[in-house]
């Protein structure tokens, strides 16, 4: 049972079922801004990070939400970041899925409430940045076809392929002058793959990742008033 | 790879059939059970100093919906542990003071009316049947008001809705159960911003309490 063949061939097999899973595929990122005025933010001051919901619509992962707020709320020109969920329960409900502002005019409406512009003044809220957008799967194809060998191993034989392509737009909302800041958007468009010989060796391209790490970024960039790099 | 075919079974590699199992399992599993309960936010709203009632039977505490999909299993979800919690919320920010009405048959006489909710009716959807990557669910609700008098004021039908992607949640054993989870506390979120928003707007309410 524990001959040195045997613990090889287990460790082998172990790592490659893990290191194969970290495996990148190539991943092409565009980026872009659009600004309407100017920004700015103390060191006081929040931005709330939402996702459009849609009662009838695809809407943005929540993974996606969360990967923007944790990078946006760390590193260079790192930002104090308000959650979705925190949000729209501390707001509840003015920003469910039938009663969110639509537009920033919609917005202004709403601040005019005094037990929501309270609320919001509370949380030092400066921004609202409503994030649109999903990943989306195109290009399927291959086979690929798994059974149990001799010995009890699964084994596997194919090749898959697909594309995937993710793109998002964030706008921008100045809750304080009440306009719309602006626009930035982020599509990562990658090609995975995965070749099996009795091991699947999967090559993952990872959009979604890409597209967060970039258009966080450039969110702090716009926020803080500088130009995108 | 001979050897790795051949080679005899240790703990490592019942380890990694397990976990290749599990990945493989996790598109046929089926069923699931979402019992927990949820809180509904305070909604931000003004109130009224109209003292009301709120009558929340035994039926309503205890609703569980259950249906059998076909080739996908059985699904369950329990909705009367958090009604309470929804109902005292939502009409607790409307109307000061909600007094608990326990029995209909020993009104407090210090109110105006008392309201009596009830689940009439409720469904759910899986992602298997419909084109769609979510699980979804719909509650409908009769509202029930009588005033002081025992006069019916309104029995008002509010449909509410909520819905979660399958993809937010990573653990394919897991996902059935937290995105009807999900979808449930959706419905619930759902029905308590309906009624914030609506209710005073019935027109039998405005009569009413002349609001």
């Amino acid at each position: 049972m524990n001959n040195p063949r045997t613990i090889l061939t287990t460790l082998v097999t172990a790592c490659m079922l893990a290191g194969v899973a970290l495996m990148p595929g190539c991943v092409t990122t565009t980026m872009q801004q659009v600004r309407d005025a100017d920004t700015g933010i103390e060191s006081n001051e929040s931005i709330a990070v939402l996702g459009r919901k849609f009662l009838s619509r695809d809407e943005t992962e929540s993974g996606f939400l969360d990967c923007v707020a944790d990078k946006a709320s760390d590193g260079a020109n790192a930002v104090n970041v308000i959650p979705h969920e925190e949000f729209v329960d501390d707001l509840f409900p003015w920003f469910e899925p039938r009663t969110a502002p639509l537009d920033v005019s919609d917005m202004k409406s709403l601040v005019k409430n005094d037990s929501i512009a309270r609320r919001l003044e509370e949380k030092d809220v400066r921004y609202i940045v409503w994030i649109e957008g999903t990943t989306e799967r195109a290009e399927q194809g291959g086979t690929l076809n798994c059974a149990v060998a001799t010995g009890g191993l699964p084994a596997c034989f194919g090749f898959l392929s697909w594309e995937a392509e993710s793109n998002y737009e964030a706008t921008v909302w100045d809750i304080r002058t009440g306009v719309t800041a602006g626009q930035v958007s982020s599509e990562a468009k990658g090609q995975s793959f995965v070749p099996a010989i009795i091991v699947p060796i999967p090559f993952i391209a990872r959009t979604q990742a890409h597209a967060c790490t970039s258009m966080s970024k450039q969110l702090k960039q716009f926020i803080a008033g500088s130009e995108a790099e | 790879m001979v050897l790795l075919m051949t080679s005899r079974f240790h703990p490592l590699v019942g380890l990694a059939l397990l976990i290749v199992s599990a990945i493989v399992l996790g598109g046929c599993v089926s069923g699931a059970k979402v019992t927990s309960e949820m809180k509904v936010p305070k909604p931000i709203v003004d109130s009224d100093p109209i003292p009301m009632g709120l009558h929340i039977s035994k039926a309503l505490s205890e609703y569980e919906y259950e249906a059998k999909i076909a080739q996908h299993g059985k699904y369950m979800i329990e909705l009367g542990e958090s009604q309470q919690h929804l109902f005292e919320q939502v009409f607790g920010a409307l109307f000061s003071p909600l007094v608990p009405v326990q029995s209909l048959d020993e009104v407090p006489s210090n109110i105006e009316g008392t309201i009596i909710p009830k689940i009439i009716d409720a469904n759910i959807s899986i992602p298997q049947q419909t084109p769609g990557d979510f699980y979804e669910v719909w509650i409908q609700y009769s509202i029930r008001i009588v005033s002081a008098d025992g006069e019916e004021i309104m029995d008002w039908i509010v449909p509410a809705y909520g819905r979660a992607n399958r993809h937010n949640f990573s653990n394919p054993l897991d996902r059935p159960t937290q995105a009807l989870e999900k979808a449930r506390n959706n419905a619930i979120r759902d029905a308590a911003t309906q009624i914030t928003f609506n209710f005073k707007q019935q027109r039998e309410i405005r009569n009413w309490l002349k609001i």
